[in-house]
């Protein structure tokens, strides 16, 4: 979805981009002492996974790889490739989407935390 | 981007793979090279918008990197830092610039002396001793590597360094004063004097070095050469507890130069004998206010050796000189803590002054 925004839209890159780095910041505080002491270990892990994939997915398309460090610097590197190669072998339309989080869910083992149900 | 990136990561949350090493080695020497390493190759294009803080204390890593030109350099930041005071908030900072630039001498003497203020005076030793590995004629870090041996008591240690200093720099002032300080604690005040002496010729309003060479003086025995740097430095003016310092010694010069004039002094008994008959009518809670105004009037400083009715007393009506009140504060003491020592022995005095008096 967002390769697909930037692609598309190229007006709208510059409001894109600050709007991803404000989140990229915003992941990168999870990183700290102070969210550690009170969230849970799976939560911390799954978010910052997530948040690596994120991040590793603008140092690709802006080529700052350096946004992605933190992320691998506190271990996440191997599992957002991951995710990140979910996302690549994955159909790029919508219909795709919910196949795509089952998939992240399992990687993350967060398959028990959700269920997709069909829409009624 | 413009935008200025930073996180923090306990030491802990480190990814101990990227650097080879275990869990025992967290918080290490090598882990803290290693980690600055691994940053500092990372953000290496951003040059001095890039910042990496390993706090030991808080076993935090900090990282905060900007392509904004406008981002202060972590060196500048320390050193604003040092100037303002903040010593504790400079040490990290000062050590992510060290860990860039494990050679640079004026980051390590900076180190030093932070370390050396905050009272870490073996790691100032540390800091300051690898200084002087790199740069043998680094005279600032000679003298604060001489300063933080003395801080620990190794003084013969301190003194090596202090000299290694002034052979490289003679009348470097800080040096002098430092050696001076250095003799005096060792026992060597005669060798203090002229060391002093030059360190005041360079630097006239240097107060401590004017305390110093006092002390130097009055232990040698020149009580008037002493008393006289005493009363330069009250003049002067300067932090509180140096000028008290300086009273304190002048009035105990003055006690010691009263007691070596002679063996008994009448006008002391007189003084005395004066105060007993005014206490006659008085209650304890008088005569007591009295005694402690003029004890606290003489932790100010009182002139024992000026004949001149200069002092006055809530307490009291009438004018008085030095050695008058503290005739009347020995005599108070004596009616309401006999046992209480009040820094000046006028027993024979008041023995005389009460033995003539009606029983």
């Amino acid at each position: 979805m967002f390769a697909c925004l930037r692609g598309e839209y190229p007006a709208l890159r510059t409001l894109q981009r600050k709007s991803n780095e404000r989140q990229l910041q915003e992941a990168m505080q999870s990183l700290g002492p102070s969210v550690r002491a009170f969230a849970p270990q799976p939560i911390i892990d799954a978010n910052l996974s997530m948040s690596c994939a994120f991040a590793k997915f603008w140092a690709s398309t802006w080529n700052e790889p350096e946004i992605a460090v933190p992320f691998i610097a506190a271990g996440y590197g191997k599992v957002g490739d991951d995710l990140l190669r979910l996302v690549h072998s994955s159909d790029p339309g919508p219909e795709a989407d919910r196949e795509l989080v089952t998939h992240w869910a399992e990687r993350l083992n967060l398959t028990r935390w959700f269920k997709t149900i069909d829409k009624q | 981007m413009s935008q200025e990136y930073s996180f923090s990561l306990p030491y802990a949350a480190f990814d101990l793979e990227l650097i080879g090493l275990s869990r025992a080695d967290i918080g290490s020497a090598e882990y803290s090279e290693k980690v600055s390493e691994f940053f500092t190759s990372q953000f290496s294009k951003f040059g001095g918008r890039a910042r990496v803080i390993l706090n030991d204390t808080q076993q935090t890593i900090s990282v905060t990197w900007t392509k904004e030109a406008a981002f202060k350099d972590p060196c500048k930041r320390a050193l604003e830092l040092l100037r303002s005071g903040k010593i504790a908030e400079a040490v990290p900072l000062l050590w992510a610039v060290h860990h860039e630039k494990p050679k640079d001498t004026d980051i390590l003497y900076n180190l030093g002396v932070a370390h050396s203020e905050l009272g870490h005076v073996e790691k100032a030793i540390e800091i300051l001793s690898r200084l002087v590995q790199i740069d043998q004629n680094h005279v600032h870090g000679l003298v604060a590597l001489g300063v933080a041996n003395i801080k620990l008591k190794d003084l013969q240690s301190g003194e090596v360094f202090l000299r290694r200093a002034l052979m490289l720099e003679p009348e470097n002032p800080w040096a002098l004063k430092n050696l001076g300080a250095c003799f005096l604690k060792q026992g060597r005040a005669a060798e203090a004097v002229p060391v002093f002496d030059a360190a005041i010729k360079l630097n006239s309003g240097d107060i401590q070095s004017i305390l110093g060479l006092g002390q130097a003086l009055e232990e040698i025995d020149r009580g008037q050469d002493a008393d006289a740097q005493y009363q330069k430095l009250i003049s002067m003016g300067g932090p509180d507890h140096i000028i008290d310092l300086a009273k304190e010694r002048r009035t105990a010069l003055a006690h010691k130069t009263m007691r070596d004039r002679g063996s008994f002094r009448p006008d002391v008994m007189m003084y005395i004998t004066g105060a007993l008959d005014k206490f006659v009518g008085m209650t304890r809670s008088q005569i007591e206010a009295i005694g402690f105004e003029i004890a606290i009037l003489g932790q100010r400083g009182l002139d024992i050796n000026d004949p001149e009715q200069k002092y006055s007393l809530r307490t009291l009506p009438g004018k008085f000189s030095g050695i008058h009140l503290c005739s009347i504060m020995y005599a108070a003491f004596k009616e309401f803590a006999p046992n209480e020592d009040v820094g000046i022995d006028f027993s024979k005095e008041y023995q005389a002054a009460t033995s003539m008096r009606p029983r």
